[in-house]
């Protein structure tokens, strides 16, 4: 059973079609990454997938059913527009927030300490939030979602503001949250941090998903006809090769539709004036891939369909 | 339930913390008690008699007790002098506070003469007018005495509807002002706490967050029963400090021995109370949940507020005429019946359709003002920066 199922799912607001024919599955134990510009429907679907929107069209299932009021006690959520009680004292306020998703007030108390002990803020546990740095609110703000270890944990761009420090305590956390088995569905502009952590994601454009599935296949899809090596000769001149520019990780060779990386390989190693250090299929960073998909410039040649896959596939 | 619960005492207990609610429960009575306390203290040392002198040379109360008065001790010691100029020098040497000296033509012309550096207080004139009065009928038959203690024996009839009361229960006659103050002391400071609360948790972007684990009308449900608590708990304050206050003013207190409420008239009132309460304070929850700032919304509530406040500027009119027409369309108004019956209940005998139709009028509201709240609170929740605007609250109304 999908953790979140979202089938053929459209919101408007007034005019402006804000989700369009949206469907994708967030499965237990993965980091599933919500990809997209400014503006191109995730938060809206977020909030649909937490009944705080309605969808005008389709189903959306967390859990396998509706969001009951049991199902809620078993999601955290960091939100886009962050937001704590700026006037208590911090530890109070993960404890009372704890306490509103299920735990006694003495497990809230033990788990608020716990986790404060663990982000460095022990000793400031008595503070109130608007006395701390933005860092530190970033990190109580995560634990009001942690907290209560809930098996689907949803967080929009949950290293903002984080130090390098901090940003892989938070990364630890989120790991560790998918290794008991929980759901994770992060949204963020972070290409790297998706690389990094997630094993699938879908990248959402003016409402649509116009990717959706593995990351590596994905990346793969996104793939020019190129190859980068490193080492000596004359590559520019080799047979298939229409261009060759110097990047930071070598020279990019772009081969024409007749020929494969592997024809330039066998090539290279025929011949005995090259010598080469490194040989790698060129593939496109996602950073390049949501600038190509969010501006609509073809810089990136693409191998497969743009279509969204389904799951599984 | 259980969230609820959490929500409500997690309100309470931020609410009765804070500074204004402190002062406003503690501080401003106890001022106000202090204030009291010292105007009576200057009010009673400034013209007080420690002791008086009598002289009586018309030796008519010669035997007269200056120690007993209507069976009770005199409140002021008064000193029998044989003679005028033995009087004058107590006085002089500041042994007495004053000199009464009843002339010798006292039983033909009433001559009494008042020797004393200001005038003589009220209560020392009462307490010599009673020792002389009590000698004066002392000879005349029980039924002549009574009836010259109360020469006027009144009925006490509510206006309009002609409801006796009794004489020593014309308290009841203050409890509409008395209640209806209250219910707007309480139901406005409370409905602003909510106001402020909704507003304040939009303005510090929590709101978000309970919406994911709350539904909008347990946020509710929890914030107008932990409000409504620390409002009760400020009425409870002013209550004890009242009595506390009166508690300690003689004449106050026999008035409120005397004063007796029917309990089924308090059962209404405190319906009328509560449902009124629950109206105003969803309506406030309304503009909170729909409002950018706990600023904005205070200017939105001010309309509302006037039409709460409007039988209670007319009070005097309805008390006049507890029955008219004004008064009867007032009970029948939602916004308005609550102060409106609140007046009208101790004093009127209301025809049981009126307030049958008052009380289920206010009661459906009271219910749809809550879920006006719930939904409003639903859509304007994320509503960061910029209000809902009254065609989007009356859009969710009807969606």
């Amino acid at each position: 059973m999908s953790m979140v199922a979202v089938e053929e799912v459209s919101k408007h607001f007034g005019p402006t079609l804000a989700v369009d024919n949206v469907s994708f599955a967030v499965e237990p134990g993965e980091i599933f990454g919500l990809l997209g510009p400014n503006g191109a429907g995730k938060t809206t679907t977020i909030r649909m997938i937490l009944d705080i929107f309605k969808p005008d069209h389709g189903r959306i299932a967390v859990f396998g059913g509706p969001l009951t009021a049991a199902a809620r006690q078993r999601i955290g959520y960091l939100p886009e527009e962050r937001g704590l009680y700026k006037h208590m004292p911090i530890g109070e306020c993960l404890t009372y927030l704890a306490t509103l998703k299920g735990l006694s007030k003495a497990d809230a108390a033990r788990r608020a300490t716990a986790y404060l002990e663990r982000v460095g803020l022990a000793d400031v546990s008595k503070k109130k939030v608007n006395e701390l740095s933005k860092g530190m609110q970033q990190k109580v703000q995560l634990g009001v979602a942690l907290l209560h270890s809930p098996d689907l944990l949803i967080i929009d761009e949950p290293f903002y503001g984080l130090d390098p420090v901090n940003t892989r305590l938070v990364k630890e956390m989120l790991c560790d949250a998918r290794d008991r088995g929980a759901a994770i569905i992060m949204s963020t502009h972070q290409m790297d941090r998706v690389e990094e952590l997630c094993q699938r994601m879908c990248m959402f454009n003016q409402g649509r998903i116009v990717l959706y599935g593995e990351v590596s296949t994905v990346r793969h899809d996104f793939a020019p006809n190129a190859v980068v090596v490193t080492g000596s000769g004359p590559f520019g001149t080799l047979p298939g090769v229409e261009r060759a520019e110097q990047t930071a990780q070598g020279l990019e060779l772009w081969l024409d539709a007749a020929t494969d990386p592997h024809t330039i390989l066998r090539l290279i190693a025929t011949r005995p004036e090259f010598t080469v250090e490194r040989f790698a299929i060129a593939t496109p960073s996602l950073d390049d891939i949501f600038i190509a998909v969010a501006t609509g410039h073809a810089q990136i040649e693409r191998r497969a369909s743009p279509e969204p896959t389904p799951v599984g596939a | 339930m259980r969230e609820i619960g959490l929500i409500a005492w997690q309100e309470y207990r931020r609410h009765v913390r804070r500074k204004g609610f402190i002062w406003t429960a503690v501080g401003v009575p106890l001022l106000l008690m202090l204030g009291g306390a010292v105007l009576v203290q200057v009010l009673t040392t400034s013209n007080a008699e420690t002791k008086l002198g009598f002289v009586d040379q018309s030796t008519r109360f010669a035997t007269t007790d200056l120690t007993q008065v209507a069976g009770r001790p005199v409140a002021i010691p008064v000193v029998r002098f044989a003679a005028e100029a033995a009087a004058r020098h107590a006085l002089a040497v500041q042994q007495i506070s004053a000199i009464v000296i009843v002339r010798a033509s006292y039983l033909t012309n009433g001559a009494v003469a008042v020797i004393a550096p200001r005038a003589l207080s009220d209560r020392a004139a009462g307490e010599v007018q009673a020792i002389l009065r009590q000698t004066l009928v002392a000879t005349l038959p029980t039924a002549t005495q009574a009836t010259l203690d109360r020469p006027l024996s009144l009925q006490l009839r509510t206006f309009g509807t002609n409801r006796v009361i009794d004489a020593n229960n014309y308290l009841l006659f203050l409890l509409p002002y008395l209640l209806a103050l209250l219910f707007l002391m309480t139901t406005f400071t409370t409905s602003g706490y909510l106001l402020q609360a909704l507003a304040d948790e939009k303005e510090d972007r929590i709101i978000e967050i309970l919406a994911t684990t709350l539904s909008p009308n347990q946020m509710m449900a929890g914030k107008i029963t932990g409000l409504s608590a620390v409002g009760l708990t400020q009425m409870l304050a002013w209550i004890a400090w009242a009595i506390a206050a009166l508690a300690v003013l003689a004449p106050v207190r026999r008035l409120l021995a005397n004063l007796h409420v029917p309990w089924s008239m308090l059962l209404l009132a405190a319906l009328f109370f509560l449902l009124g309460y629950l109206m105003v304070a969803a309506l406030y929850a309304t503009i909170g949940a729909a409002v950018t700032t706990p600023q904005e919304g205070q200017q939105f509530a001010g309309p509302i507020s006037l039409i709460v406040v409007i039988p209670y500027i007319l009070v005097i009119a309805i008390v006049a005429q507890p029955n008219s027409l004004l008064a009867v369309g007032l009970s029948l108004f939602p916004l308005t019946a609550p102060i409106t019956m609140l007046i009208r209940l101790p004093i009127a005998t209301i025809p049981v359709w009126q307030t049958l139709l008052s009380l289920l009028l206010v009661a459906a509201a009271a219910a749809g003002a809550i879920r006006l709240a719930a939904s409003v609170m639903r859509r304007g929740m994320l509503r960061f920066g910029k209000r809902l605007s009254l065609r989007e609250i009356l859009r969710v109304r009807s969606a």
